[in-house]
């Protein structure tokens, strides 16, 4: 039985398939909701206890009940666009319903011609190569009365070897930089509040399998050689297919910015994707001279629901040096043009697992 | 009963959303429990179990209570408010979550099976039944992020948007999540209950 078991049984199940399976499985478990009357009994017992004053379960004061939660959520957007130090100027993006436009598509040919000259830094036997992103993301935690907002700088780093199916390495951590938004540290503190993080544990995962689950022969996020060879050689047809796999607009460009992060696309295949994105409808150049940790890069986005998603190639490489969300005018009332989300990407060669590079 | 009998709909039309900081928070909040009590008690229920989910809406809105200075219908509707703070609470509960999948792999199907009528027991019809059951398997073998942007969207019928608002990720994340872990299901869902399935000869 084991070996025809082995060779038969890895069925892969269609989208309705799994679509009717979760159906079924929410189906066949029946709920009984007859506990829910005393529940809101409670609920509302508790709501109007905290109208009366001094039977409040919270303790607001008055500026607190006045406080517009907009004013916060501005604060955040605010504190964000102060880290990217260069600003951004919004241009009016010039639709397009076929392709990219032609300011976006010099900017891509331009980066996948220097990407293909530049082809790709040798990583010898024992040396590795070294990713790191630095993001910049928004953390909420609470205590019991009280939320208190920041922003939480993390680094995620891998190191890959030579020989990709040997030992990775990822180490994932907060710096301890914070850009309070709502509170204070030491108002967080003594309210009791969570502030670091559980410290994630360093993982070491042959292959790169970090996580239970990785899809076998690689994907967007974990472009693997397999799933890269795969992919179709000509740029329209590579787009057709990102399109297909990421559902199409700005989801085309998170995905191919996944792929691109990871430092395991070699410079030809890097090449086909940029010129694949000249496809992309809306995809404008959004900023040609974007600051990203005192880098300058060219910045392409694509707006969709009120928010702009952009990566940023460095002109000089061809390589994605980062990503950010910008607001664009509809958004919340947010002025159009500010960063709401930021995270910068560097790689290198290195000569050990573990080792970080010297400049 | 009523909310499950109304099945796996999408919940209330967003329209206005509530004016949380109003005056009057005994009637803002027994309307807005209304709303969407039902719904998301049956969503936990199928994770966790009725009465963990009895205490986990009770506990959800009494943190909306809490909070309600700082929320923010700007940014989210209520529905991805709420069901942000029930998936923060459901984290205590995830162990207990896990054997529940791990039980259901081993009994889904089989009883429900033999209850049906002979005609109605077809092939498609055990198939589809071995399924859920594997589906069952797998999802106690997710990481409890990517059970979360899963459900949210199968079962809470949440936008990409509202779960990355729910959630508090980018909604980049949030397709990608999906993406993954969709793909993985469709191609281990059958491996992962491996085990059950010895189990059960």
């Amino acid at each position: 039985m084991g070996e025809g078991d082995r060779a038969g049984v890895r069925q892969v199940w269609t989208e309705d398939e799994l679509d009717h399976a979760l159906t079924g499985l929410y189906l066949e478990i029946k709920t009984d909701q007859r506990g829910l009357v005393g529940v809101r009994e409670n609920l509302v017992a508790a709501a109007e206890g905290q109208a009366r004053p001094g039977l409040g379960l919270v303790g607001t004061g008055e500026g607190a009940r006045r406080r517009r939660p907009l004013r916060r959520w501005l604060a955040a957007a605010a504190a964000v666009a102060a880290l990217a130090t260069g600003g951004v100027f919004a241009q009016p993006v010039l639709f397009s319903d076929r392709a990219a436009t032609a300011q976006a598509r010099e900017a891509l040919t331009s980066a996948a011609d220097v990407a293909a000259r530049a082809g790709d830094p040798a990583v010898a036997d024992g040396q590795y190569r070294y990713v790191a992103t630095h993001a910049w993301w928004v953390r909420t935690t609470g205590a019991e009365s009280e939320s208190f907002s920041f922003l939480n700088e993390n680094v995620i780093e891998t190191w890959i070897p030579a020989d990709p199916d040997g030992e990775w390495l990822r180490r994932r951590g907060e710096t301890g930089n914070r850009k309070w938004v709502k509170g204070t540290e030491a108002e967080a503190r003594a309210a009791g509040a969570v502030i670091e993080e559980t410290p994630w544990p360093e993982q070491r995962a042959d292959g790169g399998e970090f996580t239970e689950g990785a899809p076998e022969h690689g994907n967007w996020q974990f472009p693997k050689p397999e799933f890269l060879a795969g992919l179709p050689a000509d740029p329209e047809r590579l787009y057709e297919r990102l399109r297909q796999d990421s559902g199409g607009g700005k989801r085309s460009l998170v995905y191919a910015a996944d792929a691109l992060r990871t430092g395991l696309m070699p410079a030809a295949a890097r090449a086909t994707l940029l010129r694949a994105l000249t496809y992309l409808p809306g995809l404008d150049v959004t900023d040609g001279a974007a600051d990203l940790d005192g880098h300058r890069g060219v910045a392409l986005g694509i707006s969709e629901g009120g928010e702009r998603q952009e990566i940023i190639l460095d002109p000089g490489t061809g390589e994605v040096m980062g990503e950010r969300t910008v607001s664009d005018s509809m958004f919340a009332g947010v002025p159009k043009g500010t960063v709401t989300g930021y995270s910068s990407t560097t790689t290198a060669v290195v000569d050990g697992i573990g080792a970080k590079p010297t400049r | 009963m009523t909310a499950s009998a109304a099945g796996p709909g999408p919940g209330p039309p967003h329209g206005e959303e509530p004016d949380l900081s109003g005056p009057d928070p005994g009637s803002v909040f027994g309307r807005l429990f209304d709303d969407h009590a039902g719904s998301l008690h049956a969503y936990l229920a199928r994770r966790v179990g009725d009465q963990t989910a009895d205490d986990l809406v009770s506990e959800t809105f009494l943190v909306a209570l809490q909070q309600r200075h700082t929320y923010d219908a700007a940014r989210a509707g209520a529905r991805p408010w709420l069901y942000g703070i029930a998936s923060n609470l459901l984290r205590r509960h995830v162990r207990q979550e896990v054997r529940g999948w791990r039980a259901r792999a081993r009994v889904v199907g089989s009883d429900r099976a033999q209850a049906e009528s002979p005609e109605v027991r077809t092939t498609e019809r055990i198939t589809a039944q071995q399924r859920v059951r594997q589906l069952a398997g797998a999802l106690a073998a997710l990481e409890p992020g990517d059970r979360d942007v899963l459900l949210l969207t199968s079962w809470g019928h949440l936008s990409s948007t509202e779960v990355a608002q729910a959630l508090g990720i980018p909604v980049g994340t949030v397709y990608s999540r999906l993406h993954r872990v969709r793909r993985w299901l469709q191609s281990h869902s059958s491996v992962a209950t491996g085990g059950a399935e010895d189990g059960d000869g």
